[in-house]
């Protein structure tokens, strides 16, 4: 039976979160302007350069799920009216805003968040995200701004696609400069995008080299652990110190031949978002099979997935770049084409695809790429449904028996 | 209006039938998926527009293709499209609305069945800065039609496109409103129909026909005791599933308005045609006189939309009408449901769902809802 051995260096970005949270209530308390966003993570280094506090609200679900503190929250929601077939960011959030009205805000610090000022939505993909915006303008009473990138249909698509979002981008900052009543410092803006580029381009080289070594060194709950680094501290010195930290353990490990799982006899492809509060249990649960789940296109594809493009002397196009190129954003035929390529460089047995109950977002192209994917690669596909945050939708049980089918059929695969 | 189901219900059966016959006759059949893309341009192509509706089968082969949590009416589209049920399309128009609409794409690329011609709304209504997204989206789908359909397509087509389709729409607002001063002389049901047959039948006749009908409507007295009158509010995209209208009016409400697709959102406002045509079409859809769940809209509010048009119905009561797993409208909700309840306007929620289970509870819910309007 295995065991895992995850990355230490990751170990950091719990404070670092606490810490986060902690300066954006403490600016909502000093009444410096402060901001909810939903979608990409975009914006981040936009409102970073400019001095304003956010809050990243599908992070801020996600976060509390890991904490468990996520089901009162959902249970405020509903009582607001909220389906429980809406998207379980969204009900965790709309429980954060009605947390004071139901009496909880003090019985966790994740449940008391201030008022924004104004909210931001940019994203590529999900309808859904401008709708949860709409609802967030309507219950803070509060100015929204939206970026609205172009769906890539063809290829061709792209170029255009890009110019319209850097056009937005620019009437974003416009918005922010209205209302916060200061000129946009552009050289801050462009040190920080230096930064996020450094950082970014750091996370996804390591994650790449390190899908590619056998064993492994890192696992995709390591991946999905760095999250928080884009999320939280993207654009800072912090977040390229956790880079820094992250590749370094990884290279050690890759030297030592030191895999996250050990034995590691599995490689497998998670597609789906996490399941936030059971990260530990399944890394667990995978490590006990000798399976690692090395890659998912959820953390490859996306967060800051192209770096490179980024040129700093255009960096309202390389924040539009990041959005555009989201895997969210991509027609079918790219994502059977791009899954199927990396399944192959990093030598993948399996796949292993987690429908998420309330993203359909992500779930969208799940069937089409477990069949196109599995049949040209000739591996073997389970499907489990779950939730990113909502534990009630999870079964254990499911996904216990779907995981050891997997690994049967690949084991008895290569006995042929 | 007996006469009138049978002459318009045909779609009960097959809401494609009449594009089928067009078909054989060697016109060109281009599907266009809800809500907001102008059937005017497939018109001015000569062609038929089909606005696709909902599938009455149960889902079988689609399951392997989209996710059960999904809308039915999206995993209905999938199963049809992939059964094979779909191939009388000569091309399909992918209007993408939501994220739900648009992985319909995703198994119909697999498939290749048709051809797609993809056309993405900005998110946000009602706000001039969309412009040009929504032109530049329109001309680049003009230019993708008009190479399925080998032909260009005329300003002076659109023109007349537009008139005929303004017609339309203005003669279902005669009859909307017919419905309004005289309770009952046209069933929820029966306007529904009519609304779905300008989807799916040639303009031109559709139009004879509402014309005719509406002298008809003109001398028919109120036919119920309007003590009970009721709003109908919601279900996107789609028609409401059979049996609940009549299920309402049958426990004794009587539907004097609506915000339905097939109903008011559908036929509520024209493209003007003094302006440059593109534009005027990206205007109609930037200025939705319905409010969308669907969109960001900072200047137009749905429940404000809704309590107005309670008072000006004179209504006693509203039922929103859920499909299940539509998510803008499930988001929208919450808000609707505090602002009826501080303006103290009676409302219930019914969610319908593809695969009804029953009709019963829904059945309970109206008529305890009713009786207690009555009280």
């Amino acid at each position: 039976m295995g065991e895992t051995n995850r990355l230490k260096s990751l170990s950091s970005l719990g404070k670092e979160v606490n810490e986060f949270y902690m300066k954006y209530k403490r600016a909502g308390e000093e009444k410096k302007t402060i901001c909810r966003i939903m979608g990409y993570p975009l914006p981040h280094v936009i409102l970073r350069a400019h001095d304003v506090y956010y809050m990243f609200l599908p992070s801020y679900a996600a976060t509390s799920a890991a904490r468990h503190v996520v089901g009162r929250l959902h249970q405020v929601a509903e009582e607001k009216g909220l389906l429980r077939e809406v998207c379980s960011y969204v009900r965790a959030n709309v429980g954060c805003a009605f947390s004071a009205e139901a009496g909880i805000a003090g019985a966790d610090p994740m449940y008391s968040m201030p008022k924004p000022d104004f909210i931001v939505v940019t994203e590529s993909s999900c309808s859904m995200t401008f709708n949860w915006g709409d609802a967030e303008r309507r219950i803070f009473n509060v100015p929204l701004f939206v970026v609205h990138s172009p769906y890539v249909w063809d290829e061709a698509d792209e170029k255009d696609a890009i110019a319209e979002v850097t056009r937005q981008l620019r009437e974003f900052i416009s918005f922010l400069e209205d209302i916060t009543h200061r000129r946009f410092d552009w050289d801050k803006y462009k040190r920080t995008m230096a930064l996020a580029k450094e950082t970014a381009g750091l996370r996804m080289n390591t994650m790449d080299q390190a899908c590619q070594t056998i064993p492994s060194p890192a696992t995709l709950f390591d991946w999905t652990s760095l999250l928080a680094m884009i999320n939280y501290l993207i654009g800072l010195p912090e977040g390229r110190d956790v880079a820094l930290n992250v590749r370094e353990e990884v290279l050690q490990k890759i030297e030592r031949k030191e895999g996250a799982v050990v034995p590691e006899k599995y490689r497998l492809y998670w597609d789906g978002i996490m399941i936030w509060p059971y990260l530990g249990k399944l890394a667990q649960k995978c490590a006990a099979l000798n399976a690692n789940v090395i890659w998912s296109r959820y953390s490859t594809f996306s967060f800051w997935e192209s770096p490179e493009m980024i040129d700093l002397e255009n960096p309202l196009e390389g924040n539009a770049i990041q959005v555009v190129r989201l895997h969210f954003n991509r027609n079918i035929d790219w994502l059977i084409e791009n899954i199927t390529r990396q399944c192959q460089r990093y030598h993948i047995d399996g796949l292993l695809i987690h429908a998420n109950l309330t993203c359909r977002t992500m779930a969208g192209p799940q069937l089409e790429i477990m069949d196109a994917v599995s049949r040209r690669l000739g591996i073997p596909a389970v499907y489990f449904e779950g939730d990113m945050t909502d534990e009630t939708l999870i079964s254990e049980s499911q996904i216990d028996t779907r995981l050891q089918a997997l690994i049967e059929t690949i084991e008895a695969r290569k006995r042929g | 209006m007996h006469n009138l189901m049978e002459k318009i219900g045909f779609f009960l059966e097959d809401p494609y039938k009449r594009a089928k016959e067009e078909k054989l006759k060697g016109r060109k059949i281009i599907g266009i998926t809800p809500m907001y893309f102008p059937q005017e341009l497939v018109h001015a192509a000569n062609c038929l527009p089909v606005i696709l509706q909902a599938s009455k089968e149960p889902i079988t082969l689609g399951f392997s293709h989209y996710h059960h949590f999904f809308c039915g009416f999206t995993r209905g589209i999938v199963d049809l499209a992939v059964k094979g049920k779909l191939d009388f399309l000569d091309g399909l128009i992918l209007s993408d609305m939501c994220f739900e609409m648009r992985h319909v794409a995703d198994p119909l690329r697999q498939f290749r069945r048709f051809p797609l011609i993809y056309i993405q709304w900005p998110l946000e209504a009602n706000e001039e800065r969309w412009l040009d997204f929504i032109s530049r989206g329109l001309r680049k789908c003009v230019s993708k039609l008009e190479e399925l359909i080998g032909n260009r397509i005329s300003d002076q087509n659109i023109e007349e496109s537009v008139r005929l389709y303004n017609k339309n729409r203005a003669l279902l607002r005669q009859i909307y409103e017919l419905r309004k001063a005289k309770p009952g002389i046209i069933s929820a049901k029966e306007m529904s129909a009519l609304v779905i047959s300008s989807m799916v039948t040639p303009v031109e006749e559709n139009n004879k026909f509402l014309s005719e009908l509406i002298s008809g409507l003109e001398r028919v007295q109120p036919t119920v005791e309007s003590d009970t009158r009721l709003i109908l509010s919601g279900h996107l995209c789609h028609e409401v599933k059979d049996g609940i209208l009549d299920l309402i009016e049958t426990m004794g409400g009587v539907v004097v308005g609506d915000d339905l697709y097939t109903g008011l959102r559908y036929f509520a406002s024209d493209v003007d045609p003094n302006t440059p045509l593109l534009e005027a079409f990206a205007h109609r859809y930037l200025n939705l006189t319905v409010p969308c769940p669907t969109r960001v809209d900072v200047k137009r509010d749905w429940a404000e939309f809704l309590i107005q048009s309670f008072r000006e119905h004179k209504a006693k009561g509203i039922i929103m009408i859920l499909a299940k797993n539509c998510e803008p409208h499930m988001i929208y909700y919450p808000y609707i449901k505090a602002r009826l309840e501080s303006a103290r306007i009676p409302h219930i929620l019914i969610q319908v769902e593809y695969e009804m289970v029953s009709l019963e509870g829904i059945r309970t819910r109206v008529q305890a809802f009713i009786e207690m309007l009555r009280d």
